[in-house]
């Protein structure tokens, strides 16, 4: 059983997270000043910027608009975003499913492809087995996203013609971007299972399990396995981090419509509200996804610590 | 973060770093040093200037000699700059951002995480508090917006990234002291009349910095993959200034047509990242063998 207090302070300790992060937020587009001019086109008149700075409330005392800001957000009010003329949240949480849906997929492609690798890797340690795989988790890591993309475009959509290149929609919109953006987590992924197994493998249950004439593979999977797998959860919801930053480039790549797009294209349209808006969501879901990891950890692992 | 030398007894086999992986190292270092030396010697190296437009000569495949004898060994772009100089060019960029954010974020993380540690309480929670606020951004998302905000420039660049990148260092080193603080030569220096400052300059740090430059090699690698997202993405060194994310960005739409567009600059982001790797993997087996990954 998971003690309330120790629920009651990761919560507590979240929303503080999402406090700073509101905060983060409200000052990261006043970083250059003055945040109007960076809403407006260059060639905008003294009349519109004036406009703009008193409908956004960008003419009071800092502190007044740091105060409303974290009001609104409270409420889930963001403003509304420049281009669209629209309420900044829903216009993200409308594509959010689809980022989330790419996560997901790839996070599941890494982890299918990382927990194999990295067994064989740590059971067949210092052999060429080990090398090969630790050289592919490497390789994974060292390619940036969009090349891998556009090499996967190129063989499977132009060459073999077997998948689409972008766009959403159906199962086969899915594949490319998610293997693309799985690939370079694999590489991790894999590396921490092959410490973890390594780890586990000196163990005494493990050596006891070997004394008592258990057949190595039931070693390995039975006693080790089993054992490295719950660290693993925590990195995969940790990675969940690095994914999503990877999916700001996929969905750019794969012309995927999700929130990391949603980013780009606000930002070049100068839409900061919207940008605002999108910016939050992707830092609230990966916080609130971690303590839901933390609190499920907590109850699935009964030796865990409550330091 | 794990203790030291918590690393299970009886781990199968010793933990002697193998000739292979020590190979992969120097491939590792000769590679970075051969692409230091390319991108430092870049202007002489270059066989035309990067930004040498013509659209004559667009779009010709690798090896092309053109009319009047000039080559153009990894082809030209869509507006006929040769490719090979702007790779050379790229390399400047690439690592002058990479190596310049990591030695802004090196030093930040470790203050940051000397300070928190050693004085514990408020100062540690509070520190720590910023660093989980921070992670809470993906790295990306975070630069990319800030940049945009800041302007594009590789001086905001450098500072972005730079600054951006401080928590991991902070927390390895806070992981570090908190296990020596309770040593008995902090506890002999303390004895002996050293202040905060000398115990932490003259005894504690040099025990810390093995790791730094271990995690600070792995740092500048993902850097460099960062740096060449955000010009891919248009957001990070602007046209037409070479750098090998603009390079890849501008070959999506050659992708059949001319494949040396994208096959080059992606092969040196992947060389140079590759290398830092090896360097890396090679520094942790060398320096930290007792890491337990």
């Amino acid at each position: 059983m998971v003690p309330w207090w120790y629920v009651g302070r990761r919560v507590a300790h979240t929303a503080l997270i999402l406090i700073g992060i509101t905060v983060v937020v409200f000052w990261v587009i006043r970083l250059s000043g003055d945040p109007v001019l960076l809403m407006l086109p260059a060639d905008a008149s003294q009349q519109d910027i004036e406009r703009l700075r008193q409908s956004l409330g960008f003419d009071q005392p800092v502190h007044v608009q740091l105060w409303r800001f974290m009001e609104r957000v409270a409420t889930g009010d963001f403003g509304k975003s420049l281009r669209f003329q629209e309420p900044a949240l829903p216009l993200v949480l409308d594509r959010l499913p689809n980022t989330v849906l790419l996560a997901l997929t790839a996070l599941s492609i890494s982890t299918l492809v990382a927990i194999p690798l990295g067994v064989l890797s740590a059971v067949r340690r210092n052999s060429s087995w080990d090398y090969a795989a630790m050289f592919v988790a490497l390789l994974g890591q060292s390619m940036p996203i969009f090349w891998t993309g556009i090499m996967l475009i190129t063989v499977f959509s132009v060459a073999l013609d077997l998948f689409p290149s972008s766009g959403s929609g159906t199962f086969r919109h899915l594949v490319l971007p998610a293997v693309a953006l799985g690939f370079f987590s694999t590489g991790r992924v894999t590396r921490l299972v092959r410490g973890g197994m390594l780890e586990v493998l000196g163990q005494d249950y493990v050596r006891t399990a070997r004394a008592k004439g258990l057949a190595e593979r039931g070693v390995v999977y039975r006693h080790a396995l089993r054992n490295c797998l719950l660290p693993v959860i925590t990195i995969v919801g940790l990675e969940l981090g690095s994914t999503l930053g990877g999916a700001v480039v996929t969905e750019m790549v794969f012309a995927w419509p999700g929130v990391g797009r949603l980013i780009v294209s606000a930002i070049f349209a100068r839409d900061y509200p919207l940008v605002q808006a999108a910016v939050f969501v992707v830092a609230a879901m990966f916080v609130l996804v971690n303590l839901a990891v933390d609190l499920l950890y907590a109850v699935v692992d009964p030796r865990v610590r409550y330091a | 973060m794990r203790e030291r030398g918590s690393g299970a007894p009886g781990t199968p086999g010793p933990r002697v770093p193998s000739l292979r992986r020590n190979r992969m190292g120097l491939v590792g270092i000769g590679l970075l040093l051969a692409e230091v030396m390319a991108a430092l010697l870049a202007p002489t190296l270059a066989p035309h200037p990067p930004l040498d437009q013509d659209t004559t000569r667009r779009l010709k495949s690798p090896l092309t000699v053109a009319a009047g004898g000039a080559r153009f060994v990894l082809g030209t772009d869509q507006l006929g700059r040769d490719v090979l100089s702007r790779i050379l060019y790229g390399a400047r960029v690439s690592l002058l951002i990479g190596i310049s954010a990591v030695a802004i974020a090196a030093p930040l993380g470790v203050a940051v995480g000397l300070v928190a540690s050693y004085y514990g309480r408020t100062v540690d929670d509070v520190m720590m508090r910023v660093a989980d606020i921070q992670l809470a951004f993906p790295f990306i998302l975070l630069a990319v917006t800030v940049v945009a905000v800041l302007g594009p420039s590789v001086g905001n660049l450098i500072v972005v990234l730079g600054i951006a990148g401080w928590v991991p260092y902070a927390r390895l080193v806070r992981s570090e002291v908190l296990t020596l603080k309770g040593r008995e030569f902090v506890d002999a220096a303390r004895a002996l009349g050293g202040g905060d400052a000398r115990i932490i300059t003259r005894h504690i740090l040099p025990n810390v910095l093995t790791p730094v430059v271990v995690i600070g090699t792995f740092a500048l690698a993902n850097t460099i993959i960062v740096e060449s997202s955000l010009s891919f993405l248009g957001l990070g060194v602007q046209p037409p200034d070479p750098t090998w994310g603009g390079m890849l960005s501008d070959s999506r739409e050659y992708v059949t047509a001319a494949w040396w567009l994208w096959v080059f600059p992606g092969a040196a982001i992947l060389t140079t990242v590759l290398a830092i790797n090896f360097v890396g993997d090679w520094l942790r087996d060398v320096l930290d063998p007792r890491a337990p990954w």
